[in-house]
C-alpha cells in the first residue's frame, strides 16, 4: 500500500514539474514573439560569397536576430568558391533560403529559369520595425537589380564600381591639381615625370581593371551613355562606333605618351596596388574594395581618395560616376525555399537602417540603404560617395558583364593586345564589333535590354 | 573448378576499381557526350541543339587558337623534358661513386615535391617586371636591354610559363631515368672504358640506347601531362596575353564555369577526351611496335 502512495506521489509530482514546464515554455515564448510570430521553430539557411567584403556583418546581424527571436536559427555558409555550392543546391532543388551568389554564380541564368522568388511584394510592405515600404529605405538610384521591370535582388553593400584611387597627401605635398580633363591628364603626367612617378599602375595581367577603369569611362566621356548603351544592346555597329574608336585611339595614345609606370602590363592587381600604396604611381583603378584588401600595406600617412575620370574636351559624355550593378553582391530568395517569408523577415532585418550603420561602421563598407552614410569612418569610402554626389549621375559600365560574359571577356582580351600595342585602335573596334556579331546572331544566347 | 574459382577472385578483387572507374570515369564522360548535345547553362532548362555545338567548335576562333597553343606546349614541353631528364641524369650519374649523388639527386627531385601554387608564387616574384630578381639580374649583368613584361607579354608569357613547367617537371623524369640507368649492369660501361671509350661516347653508345623502354614511359607520360595542362597557365597568367597561353583545358573552363556554357564547354571536352585517347593510343602503338 506504501508502494502505491509513494508511486502515486511520484507520478503527481512528474506531471507537476511537466505542467511547470510548460507554463515557463509558453510564457516565453509569448514574450518572445512579437505580434503575430509563429511559435514553431524557423531554420533560415543563408549562403553567401566571402569577398573582400568579408561575412562577418551577415553573422554578426544572424546573431543579434537570433537573441531577438528564440524560434529562429539564421545558418550562415559563407565560402569564396560559394557558387560550387549553389550550383549543386539548385540542380538538386535542395536551395538556401536566402542567397547572396557573389560574382562566379549564373544569377541571372537562374533568374530566367525562375528559380528566384521576385520581391516587389515584399518591397512595397513596411520595412523592419518602420511605418516606410521596404523599398522606401534604399537610395533608389542604386536600386536597380529588376529584370522586365521585376525586382529580384535587394542590394547592400554600396560599389562604385572601378573608380580612380589617389594619395591626397602626395598632391598636396607636391601642389598637383587633379586632373578635370584629358589636357589636364597629360599635364599632371609631366609634373608628376620631375619626381620621376608615373600616373598609373594597372594589373596589365587582368586587362578587365583597366577595360572597366578606362576605357569604358573614355567612351562615356566622348560618346555619352548612349554610346555604351547601344553597343550592350548590342546594336548593329555600336562596338566600332566613334566613341568606341575614339576612346581606343585614347588608350593608345595614354599609353605612347607615358602615362603608366614601366612594367605594369607584367603585373597582378596585387602587385600594381602594392606600387600604388608605394607612392610609384599616382593612380590605380579599383573598386571601394581596395582599401580593405590592401590595408596591410597602405602606409599610416596615405590619405586613400577616389576621383572620377577626367571628362574629354569636346566629348558628348556627361561624366557620369560609374556603379557597380552588384547582381552577384545583392541577396536573392529562392522560390524554392523551405522558409521565404522567414528568410525576407531576416532580409528586411538585415537591410534595416540600424542594421547597416553597425556594418558601416565596423567594417568600412558603404551602403545603399538611406541615411546610413553619417555612420562611413572611412576617408576613402567617404570621398567615393562624393564622387558620385557630385557627378551629374551614374552609369553602370560594368552591367553587360553579368548578361553577356562570354562577350565581355573576349572583348577584354583584345583590349589587352591593343595596350600591349599589337593591335590598332581600328582592328581593336572591328574585333569587338564581330564578336558582338556572334552573340547578336546566336539564338541559343537570351538577349537583355539595358536602360 | 580451380579455374572457376580463380575467375571469380580476380572479378573480386577488380570489382572495387571497376565500380569507381564506371562511377567516376565513364559515367562523367557519357553524361558529357549527352550534355554536350544540349544548350544548357549548368542550371536549369536543356535545350536540344544536337551537333550545333560540334559545329560552332569548327567556327570558334578561340578554340582554334587554344588547340594551337596546346599543341605549341606539347611540341616544346614533350622534347624539352626529355632531352633535360637525360642530360640531367646522365650528369648525375657520373658522381654515381661519389658523396654528392644523393645531394643532386635531392635537389633535381626538389621542384616535384612543391605545391603547383607555390612554384607559380615563386615565379611570380621572380618575373615581376617592377621589382623582380630576373629582371634585376639582367640589370645588374648589363642585359637591361632583355628587361621585360616576362608574364604580360605576348612574346615572352609562353616560353616563361614553358620554362616553368620544365622546372616543375624536369626532377620527377630525371630521377626515373637516373634510375634506369643505374640499373645498367657496369660490366658494360667497364668493358667500353677499357675499350677506351669517353664518358660521352658512354653516354651516347651505350646508356642511351639503353634507356629506351624508360624514355618511352616519359615521352607518354609528358605528353598526357601536357596535354592536360591547367595548372601553370591559370596560375602565372590566366591564359593570356590575349590567350596566347591558354590550352583547351582553361578554354573549357572558361566556357563552363565563366560563360555558363556548359553544353559548349561539354563538346569540347568530348574532343578533348578523343584527343587524349588518340594520344595515349599513339604512343602505346609505337612502344608496342619498339617490342
Amino acid at each position: 500500500m506504501k508502494k502505491l502512495w509513494m508511486t502515486v506521489l511520484f507520478i503527481l509530482f512528474l506531471i507537476g514539474c511537466n505542467s511547470n514546464d510548460n507554463t515557463e515554455s509558453d510564457s516565453s515564448e509569448s514574450n518572445d514573439t512579437d505580434d503575430s510570430e509563429s511559435t514553431e521553430k524557423v531554420e533560415i539557411e543563408v549562403m553567401m560569397f566571402e569577398g573582400g567584403f568579408g561575412s562577418e556583418w551577415v553573422k554578426e546581424s544572424a546573431e543579434a536576430y537570433m537573441e531577438l527571436h528564440d524560434n529562429v536559427e539564421v545558418k550562415v555558409v559563407a565560402s569564396p568558391d560559394i557558387h560550387t555550392q549553389l550550383q549543386t543546391k539548385f540542380l538538386s532543388k535542395d536551395v538556401p533560403d536566402l542567397v547572396n551568389p557573389g560574382p562566379s554564380f549564373d544569377i541571372q541564368g537562374v533568374i530566367n529559369e525562375g528559380m528566384i522568388e521576385p520581391l516587389d511584394d515584399a518591397l512595397a510592405e513596411s520595412a523592419y520595425e518602420s511605418e516606410e515600404t521596404w523599398l522606401d529605405t534604399f537610395e533608389q538610384g542604386q536600386f536597380n537589380l529588376k529584370k522586365n521591370g521585376v525586382t529580384y535582388g535587394i542590394p547592400t553593400i554600396f560599389s562604385p564600381g572601378y573608380i580612380w584611387w589617389y594619395d591626397q597627401k602626395l598632391f598636396d605635398d607636391n601642389g598637383w591639381n587633379l586632373p578635370q580633363t584629358q589636357a589636364d591628364l597629360y599635364a599632371l603626367k609631366d609634373e608628376a615625370a620631375k619626381q620621376n612617378i608615373p600616373l598609373f599602375a594597372v594589373p596589365g595581367m587582368h586587362p578587365g581593371y583597366y577595360f572597366y577603369g578606362m576605357y569604358m569611362p573614355l567612351v562615356e566621356r566622348i560618346g555619352g551613355n548612349d554610346a555604351i548603351l547601344d553597343a550592350f544592346n548590342l546594336k548593329e555597329g555600336a562596338w566600332e562606333s566613334e566613341a568606341f574608336l575614339a576612346a581606343a585611339e585614347e588608350s593608345q595614345k595614354m599609353l605612347n605618351e607615358g602615362l603608366f609606370l614601366d612594367g605594369t602590363f607584367g603585373l597582378s592587381h596585387t602587385e600594381a596596388q602594392t606600387l600604388f600604396f608605394q607612392r610609384k604611381a599616382l593612380f590605380v583603378m579599383a573598386g571601394s574594395w581596395l582599401e580593405g584588401e590592401m590595408q596591410d600595406v597602405i602606409p599610416e600617412d596615405f590619405e586613400l581618395r577616389a576621383w572620377n575620370q577626367p571628362a574629354v574636351e569636346g566629348g558628348d559624355g556627361e561624366q557620369l560616376a560609374p556603379i557597380s550593378t552588384g547582381w552577384g553582391g545583392a541577396w536573392y530568395v529562392p522560390s524554392d525555399g523551405k522558409n521565404k517569408e522567414a528568410a525576407i523577415e531576416f532580409l528586411k532585418y538585415l537591410s534595416s537602417e540600424k542594421e547597416v550603420e553597425k556594418m558601416v561602421a565596423s567594417k568600412g563598407l558603404a551602403s545603399v540603404v538611406k541615411n546610413t552614410d553619417d555612420a562611413i569612418e572611412s576617408e576613402a569610402l567617404k570621398s567615393a560617395l562624393e564622387v558620385l554626389q557630385n557627378a551629374g549621375g551614374s552609369y553602370a559600365p560594368t552591367a553587360i558583364n553579368d548578361s553577356y560574359p562570354e562577350l565581355i571577356g573576349n572583348i577584354i582580351n583584345v583590349y589587352q593586345s591593343l595596350m600591349l600595342g599589337e593591335i590598332t585602335p581600328e582592328e581593336f573596334v572591328s574585333q569587338a564589333e564581330q564578336f558582338a556579331t556572334q552573340i547578336r546572331e546566336d539564338d541559343n544566347v537570351e538577349k537583355v535590354t539595358f536602360e | 573448378m580451380k579455374g572457376t574459382s580463380e575467375k571469380l577472385s580476380i572479378f573480386i578483387f577488380l570489382l572495387p576499381a571497376a565500380v569507381l572507374y564506371l562511377l567516376f570515369v565513364i559515367y562523367p564522360s557519357i553524361q558529357a557526350l549527352l550534355m554536350s548535345l544540349y544548350n544548357w547553362r549548368g542550371l536549369g532548362t536543356k535545350t536540344w541543339i544536337g551537333l550545333d555545338n560540334y559545329k560552332r567548335m569548327i567556327e570558334d576562333e578561340i578554340f582554334m587558337q587554344t588547340l594551337k597553343v596546346t599543341f605549341k606546349y606539347i611540341f616544346f614541353q614533350v622534347p624539352l623534358v626529355l632531352i633535360l631528364s637525360i642530360s640531367i641524369a646522365i650528369t648525375i650519374s657520373h658522381f654515381l661513386k661519389t658523396k654528392w649523388l644523393n645531394i643532386y639527386r635531392s635537389i633535381t627531385f626538389f621542384p616535384y615535391i612543391l605545391p603547383g601554387v607555390a612554384i607559380a608564387m615563386l615565379w611570380s616574384t621572380i618575373f615581376n617586371p617592377v621589382n623582380g630578381m630576373l629582371n634585376g639580374l639582367l640589370d645588374v649583368i648589363g642585359l637591361d636591354f632583355l628587361m621585360t613584361e616576362w608574364l604580360g607579354r605576348t612574346e615572352t608569357a609562353f616560353g616563361s610559363v614553358v620554362f616553368v613547367n620544365l622546372w616543375a617537371m624536369t626532377g620527377f623524369y630525371s630521377i626515373l631515368i637516373l634510375a634506369a640507368i643505374l640499373n645498367i649492369p657496369q660490366d658494360i660501361l667497364e668493358a667500353a672504358e677499357i675499350d677506351g671509350a669517353t664518358n660521352f661516347k658512354k653516354s651516347v653508345y651505350i646508356t642511351i640506347p639503353l634507356l629506351k623502354d624508360i624514355m618511352q614511359v616519359v615521352i607518354i607520360f609528358t605528353l598526357i601531362n601536357t596535354l592536360k595542362i591547367f595548372e601553370m597557365p591559370q596560375l602565372l597568367t590566366s591564359g593570356g596575353p590575349n590567350r596566347s597561353t591558354q590550352p583547351i583545358s582553361l578554354y573549357i573552363y572558361e566556357q563552363a564555369f565563366t560563360n555558363f556554357n556548359f553544353g559548349y564547354a561539354s563538346a569540347i571536352g568530348v574532343i578533348f577526351l578523343v584527343l587524349t585517347l588518340m594520344a595515349s593510343m599513339l604512343t602505346l602503338k609505337i612502344t608496342r611496335r619498339g617490342d
